[in-house]
């Protein structure tokens, strides 16, 4: 039984290749552009590591054979897993190169050292997730259909996604600058811990707002505002920016 | 902080919740301050009511053409003080006093004119940094005018027209929302209409503009709806904009 187990892994991982790219890089900003269902993770090391399980449709390959994918940009995959990877000053700028090469399942799986920042955007269909975990220093992501989960985040962050749904976990929130969260179809669910400083803006002209903390309301002339729709306040008395927006759909912030 | 700096803080609406309903608790217990806090209300108040007359020029000839006049004549009289004199020497004093009573309202203002002119400089200089989430801090910065200041507008529209992160020029658009009242505004954002390509940010300006019902935003909006390199979800949105300013 054992040996079949084995023969039949072994077999899956022929067909399906496994393959690494590993680019040394440290501070700056990891920039991606149309990359699929990333899994953004932050480690201690000082590579960039790109991991993806190739599929290799065997038809288009005999065709493009000696061939190199390109873009319109005229980039070309100089890392052999469908992406090119470039330094651009401080940063390293990563770009898909047409379709993902990558199992639909599994996506691209990154690893950046802590040093670095990730700023992601994608615009069409082709990614329905997008997962960063661990990363601490600055994250900025702009998607029109990719659901967005961040998990052990601390800010300073600003993501904003048309479809997507937002879920966000925080260790912390840290101070030094601005936290928002937008989406225009999608909900937003933030779980951040109970004794986070923060001076709160949440927005949900459509939707509504759920949290289990007590905001102090911000007042004009000794009058409080007060609606469902919008609230502006402070927990914790008060701290660094902290801005949720829904379009249509509602608000969770919740005590983690 | 001293009082004085609290009463100004106070009528600026610069106050966090907590200092506010402390403030306002030590205003019943203490006459003084509240006296104190009248008169500076009083003082805000003629500030904003006040303007700037400047001298025109036909006065100032007339002005120059008495002084003339008057030290011929004082040449001629020899130097001794008559009723005359007396009475412009009272004018002299009189200006001097009131020139001297406008002056103490002009370091009144001036004071409130270096605290925001502080909040604008805090505000240009955060815009230029080279972190996304620090322009978007920049940009909440002009929540804390009570008033929409020319600089900050001038600053917002500046940033929603030309920063290169759509997540910054989503920032500006949702807070010049607080000023679409103003004219600049409206114009700058139906501009921004039909050169901005994000999605996000297309969606803030049809919001924002056809809440306030803009007119001028309709044609740029049919443009979006009947255009084809533009998303679905946008052209559904354009169209909800043009039922709401239209009232169809």
């Amino acid at each position: 039984m054992k040996y079949l187990l084995t023969t039949i892994g072994m077999c899956i991982a022929l067909a399906i290749g496994a393959q690494d790219y590993n680019v040394a890089h440290n501070g700056g900003k990891l920039i991606l552009e149309g990359v699929d269902n990333a899994k953004i993770t932050s480690y201690d090391g000082s590579e960039v590591v790109f991991s993806a399980k190739i599929e290799r449709d065997e038809k288009k390959s005999e065709r493009a054979k000696g061939l190199k994918p390109i873009n319109s940009l005229g980039l070309d995959d100089n890392s052999g897993i469908g992406l090119s990877v470039k330094k651009d000053g401080d940063n390293l700028k990563v770009t898909q190169i047409g379709e993902c090469m990558c199992d639909d399942d599994e996506g691209y799986t990154i690893k950046l050292p802590k040093s670095m920042g990730v700023d992601y955007s994608h615009s069409t269909y082709d990614s329905d997730r997008l997962m960063i975990e661990g990363v601490t220093k600055e994250i900025v992501v702009s998607t029109n259909y990719t659901n967005v989960k961040l998990k052990d985040v601390t800010g300073p962050m600003s993501v904003k996604t048309v479809y997507g749904d937002i879920e966000a976990t925080f260790s912390s929130v840290e101070q030094n600058s601005s936290v928002s969260l937008n989406s225009v179809y999608g909900f937003v669910d933030a779980a951040i811990p109970a004794a986070s400083k923060a001076k709160l803006s949440l927005k949900t002209p459509y939707g509504q707002i759920y949290t289990d903390f007590d905001i102090d309301v911000a007042s004009t002339n000794g009058m409080r505002e007060l609606s469902d729709k919008k609230i502006s306040g402070t927990i914790n008395s008060g701290g660094v920016d902290f801005m949720i927006k829904s379009g249509y759909e509602n608000i969770y912030l919740r005590k983690k | 902080m001293n009082k004085e700096e609290k009463i100004i803080d106070y009528l600026q609406g610069e106050m966090t919740y907590e200092e506010r309903s402390k403030f306002e608790r030590s205003l019943t217990s203490d006459p003084v301050l509240k006296a104190e806090l009248e008169e500076y209300r009083l003082l805000f108040d003629e500030i904003d009511q006040m303007e700037i007359s400047r001298p025109s020029l036909t006065l100032k000839s007339n002005f120059d053409y008495m002084l003339e006049s008057e030290m011929i004549r004082q040449d001629s009289k020899s130097n001794v003080m008559t009723l005359k004199t007396w009475r412009s020497a009272a004018a002299v004093a009189a200006i001097l006093v009131i020139g001297f009573l406008v002056g103490q309202n002009w370091t009144q203002k001036s004071v409130i004119n270096q605290q925001s002119q502080a909040l604008v400089a805090d505000m240009k200089r955060n815009m230029k940094s080279e972190s996304v989430t620090g322009r978007i801090e920049a940009v909440q910065v002009s929540q804390q005018f009570a008033k929409p200041e020319n600089e900050v507008l001038n600053t917002l529209i500046e940033t929603l027209k030309n920063d290169s992160s759509p997540n910054v020029r989503l920032a500006a658009a949702e807070a010049l929302d607080r000023y679409a009242a103003e004219e600049k505004v409206r114009t700058a954002l139906v501009r921004q209409l039909s050169t901005e390509k994000d999605p996000f940010v297309l969606i803030a300006l049809i919001n924002t503009l056809s809440e306030q019902k803009v007119e001028k935003a309709i044609d740029p909006l049919q443009e979006l709806t009947t255009a084809e390199d533009v998303a679905k979800f946008i052209k559904d949105e354009a169209h909800l904009g043009l039922i709401k300013i239209e009232k169809i």
